[in-house]
């Protein structure tokens, strides 16, 4: 327990640290107009005329990201079961999860706007950032059930179903919850990176469209927001955990 | 008989790569998509080779930017690691500023990053150097802080002086985790090179990637992006093997 509440604390002081620095460096204008105080942004993102701008792009991207995040997960998970049950498969399963992982996603991101058009490339690209970091800890997962349990699984007669049924997903939960808070932030990425790519809304159309208008304030507003909402998934993600560590473990 | 097995053991461990461009090919053929947006395997690599040099180009200055960046800032996340190692009052203060910056896209921060350093070649290095940067500081510093057991306790005891032991215990100590973040910063530099470039239009693939998209020269894109993904795959691969030597080899 002493150990969460000092990370707890150094989580604090870090993020202290660091915004006490902006607010200072902001407010002496080290980088002259380009660096804005922390105080104007968050006077900004609360002000009358942004506030329309701002709010509707972060529902944008938190739905996108969401998205992306249930079918990067989904297929993930289905990946690492395969992985589980075809023995002959497993080494060409890890190492294309692995090379899926290493593409860039914006070295894709073009090809998926003519494909599958502008609005639905974030919701591609926050699935294919969510998918590696699940697939490994999926993986993980499923294999966490104990060897005791898996064999008494086996005298009893229990089928290989039966036996994923009962025991390899209830003791996988904790592992698939970890492999959300892992892929949480990563589907925010994902989908701030496709916006980039002409989709209609969302904080990456934001941030692009008031670095071309030179938007300074409003640009630290949005990539602010980018930076919150990655932190809240991966917070909600860590709840959730948390809240059913009692149930599965 | 051992080209077959050679065959073999390749399409054992790339059979999905292989699928794929063969779902390509046939969702091509098939006709279910237009094939003015969405070319086959085929014409792309005949377009690639058609005129070679027009994409190698830009390919070696985004790798050029990549790599100096890579190099700088893995550089810089070592020898901070070192600094907190040899001065535990800084790593103390540090500790926490990373645990926090780790958890911030960084790449979305790029533009952000970009507008501060002013557009140009330098402010792309300079981003690549700061992406690659924070996962070697905090990879190199954890590192640096599980040595082997007693190993530390052992070199004081025979009367090593911190430099020593910096020298012979630490730097050995190190190297999985230098390996493994090489490994993570060599991915997220070629894309946060490309991120650059495309949002600042400096001489590279994804500035013509860019060109490309805005006159829907789609066939350009295509041919971009799958060189991109050949040269990832490449530069993962390299790294992933780089990281098993050492791993084999220092620990």
């Amino acid at each position: 327990m002493s150990t969460r509440v000092s990370m707890a604390l150094q989580y604090a002081l870090g993020t202290a640290l660091l915004l006490g620095l902006w607010q200072m460096l902001g407010a002496t204008a080290a980088f002259g107009q380009t660096l804005p105080s922390l105080s104007s942004v968050l006077a900004t993102i609360g002000s009358a005329t942004e506030r329309p701008i701002l709010a509707p792009a972060v529902g944008a991207t938190a739905l996108s990201a969401l998205a992306g995040l249930a079918i990067g997960g989904g297929c993930a998970v289905v990946a690492a079961a395969l992985r589980y049950s075809l023995q002959f498969a497993r080494e060409g399963i890890d190492r294309s999860a692995a090379t899926v992982h290493s593409i860039p996603g914006i070295g894709i991101a073009p090809v998926l706007t003519l494909a599958l058009g502008r609005a639905t490339t974030p919701i591609a690209l926050a699935a294919l950032a969510t998918f590696f970091p699940v697939y490994i800890t999926a993986s993980a997962a499923l294999g966490a059930a104990q060897s005791t349990h898996q064999d008494l699984f086996s005298v009893l007669g229990a089928s290989r179903l039966q036996r994923l049924r009962r025991l390899q997903i209830p003791a996988a939960v904790p592992g698939l919850l970890d492999a959300l808070r892992l892929g949480a932030p990563g589907a925010v990425l994902g989908a701030v990176l496709g916006e980039w790519f002409g989709a209609p809304r969302g904080l990456g159309l934001v941030i692009i469209s008031s670095a071309q208008n030179y938007q300074i304030v409003q640009m630290w507003a949005a990539s602010l927001l980018t930076t919150l909402l990655s932190v809240l998934a991966f917070a909600v993600a860590s709840a959730l955990q948390f809240a059913t560590r009692r149930r599965f473990r | 008989m051992n080209l077959g097995s050679l065959a073999l053991g390749v399409l054992r461990r790339w059979w999905v790569v292989a699928l794929v461009v063969v779902l390509w090919e046939v969702v091509v053929v098939a006709g279910r998509v237009n094939s003015v947006i969405v070319p086959g395997p085929a014409p792309v690599v005949g377009e690639f080779f058609s005129q070679p040099i027009f994409y190698l180009a830009p390919l070696g200055d985004t790798l050029a930017t990549a790599a100096v960046g890579l190099v700088c800032g893995v550089c810089a996340g070592y020898a901070m690691a070192a600094c907190g190692w040899y001065l535990p009052l800084l790593g103390g203060l540090l500790t926490p500023l990373a645990l926090v910056l780790r958890s911030m896209p960084f790449v979305t921060l790029v533009p952000v990053l970009a507008l501060v350093l002013g557009y140009g070649t330098t402010s792309a290095l300079v981003i690549c150097s700061v992406v690659c940067f924070f996962p070697t500081y905090v990879l190199v510093s954890t590192g640096m802080r599980t040595l082997p057991g007693g190993a530390e306790a052992l070199f004081e005891v025979a009367g090593a002086s911190r430099r020593v032991a910096f020298r012979r215990l630490v730097i050995p100590a190190s190297l999985p985790s230098l390996a493994t973040s090489i490994r993570i910063s060599a991915a997220t530099s070629i894309l946060a090179a490309l991120v650059a470039e495309y949002l600042m239009g400096t001489p590279g693939l994804a500035s013509l990637l860019y060109v490309a998209l805005d006159d829907l020269l789609v066939i350009k894109v295509w041919t971009i992006c799958l060189v991109v993904v050949v040269v990832a795959i490449a530069v993962f691969v390299a790294t992933t093997r780089l990281e098993e030597f050492v791993r084999t080899r220092w620990q």
